[in-house]
């Protein structure tokens, strides 16, 4: 089993410029792990606070979010570097990006470079979960991992799209990709929560059946169930009990001092509001340590 | 499957699922969750880009049904920028004259009163240039 390398950093937050300062603060309470977006830092040019977050001796990992490696393309050799340029930048031990495609198509021959025959989602999209797909998933896997400084964790995203020719559900899946590649599994208990809401299917069972001996770490994140009983993960609400009592199992399983635990809030964000959320994570997490 | 099979039925799916289509053999209400959820993503960032589109009234359906024929193009600006060229409804004051000076930018239109404050009133398109005519308001 391969130990996750930021194992043992507890609870952390995804950095993000409206909560620096709070996470500077924290992190001289004892907060150690952050995430960073990719896309939105260079690692010319890191934002000073951030700099100050790892030098007050967080982890930060950088988390890409448009590599697309689920997609029948090959994965662009400049959005790789960036993302391995980043890890150099940041110090980290690893880069996290999602099991999905985010753009489809090729530049028609002769098409203007500025215009070129590709359609972005704009969005994580699942891609089929076939043999077929997966080869080319591994072998794009790989190709990432060839050229990143550092290892690659990579995190089941929240699908609401099921695919007619699909014939191995999630954890089957996840377990073959890592199994093939060696890469981590960056653990979205909330996104679990939210395909098992849409598509159907127990979250737990499904957790249970995961690549759980490859986890590197733990995402959690608030949103809301609508009235037809979908949970839409927008990190931009708090937690609900679901997904809190979803992340004390995940523990339980994993372990108090194993992989952390990072929280994600993007939009309609504030120090007080993370403080607040933070505090529940923590003791979702304790829970499951009051009952080892 | 090939990877280029791949990449196109990846290509048709999406396509489908962006302007609210179903694509063949799909479950609908897992499409139509798909599609939502694109716009919703689509839409939010555009939001977070220019918060004064919070202002722009049925802002959901108006820029969700532009979106469905319009890919994006390029970063949530360009998005605003190309959703106000296309618009023809009622906007706020200040992002009508951001509608107004694009289109003549774009060649829609040859003058355009720009209300903002801060930038000269008019904007004139001669001779294959735009210009920028008009005193600034005093600050």
């Amino acid at each position: 089993m391969p130990r996750s390398p930021v194992a043992g950093l507890g609870v952390g937050a995804g950095w993000r410029p409206a909560i620096a300062d709070e996470l500077l603060v924290q992190a001289r309470d004892g907060l150690q792990f952050a995430e960073v977006v990719a896309e939105n830092v260079s690692p010319a040019g890191l934002p000073d606070r951030l700099v100050e977050l790892v030098r007050a001796g967080a982890t930060v990992v950088p988390h890409g979010v448009t590599l697309g490696l689920a997609g029948g393309a090959d994965p662009d050799p400049d959005r790789i570097d960036r993302l391995g340029a980043l890890a150099l930048a940041l110090g980290s031990p690893l880069v996290s990006e999602h099991v999905a495609f985010v753009r489809a198509g090729r530049p028609a021959d002769g098409a203007d470079a500025l215009h070129p025959d590709v359609l972005e989602a704009g969005h994580l999209v699942p891609a089929a979960r076939t043999p077929d797909a997966l080869a080319v998933l591994v072998d794009n896997v790989r190709t990432a991992q060839s050229r990143l400084p550092v290892p690659l964790a990579l995190e089941n995203i929240a699908a609401t799209l099921a695919w007619p020719e699909t014939s191995m559900d999630e954890p089957e899946f996840l377990t073959a990709l890592v199994e093939a590649t060696g890469c981590f599994f960056l653990l979205d208990v909330a996104n679990l929560h939210a395909t098992c809401s849409a598509l159907g299917g127990d979250a737990r069972d499904q957790l249970d059946r995961m690549p759980l001996d490859h986890v590197a770490y733990v995402h959690v994140a608030g949103g809301f169930t609508d009235p037809s009983g979908v949970y839409w993960d927008t990190h931009a609400h708090d937690m609900t009990g679901d997904v809190l009592q979803l992340l004390t199992h995940v523990v339980d399983v994993l372990g108090t001092n194993g992989p952390p635990v990072l929280l994600e809030r993007d939009t309609d964000i504030d120090a007080e509001i993370v403080r607040a959320e933070l505090t529940r994570v923590r003791l979702a997490v304790d829970r499951a340590g009051a009952r080892a | 499957m090939t990877r280029r099979e791949l990449e196109a039925r990846q290509q048709d799916v999406l396509q489908s699922l962006l302007h609210g289509d179903l694509p063949e053999g799909f479950d609908p209400r897992s499409a139509a969750l798909t599609t939502r959820m694109l716009r919703t993503k689509r839409r939010s960032e555009a939001l977070e880009a220019v918060p004064g589109l919070r202002e722009v009234p049925d802002l959901a359906g108006r820029f969700d049904g532009w979106a469905a024929d319009h890919p994006r193009r390029g970063c949530p600006h360009d998005d605003v920028i190309d959703f106000l060229a296309s618009t023809d409804g009622p906007l706020p004051v200040a992002l009508a004259s951001v509608r107004a000076v694009e289109r003549v930018c774009r060649g829609d239109a040859v003058i355009a009163r720009d209300r903002r404050p801060r930038e000269r009133p008019f904007i004139v398109a001669i001779g294959g240039r735009v210009w920028h005519l008009g005193r600034r308001a005093p600050r």
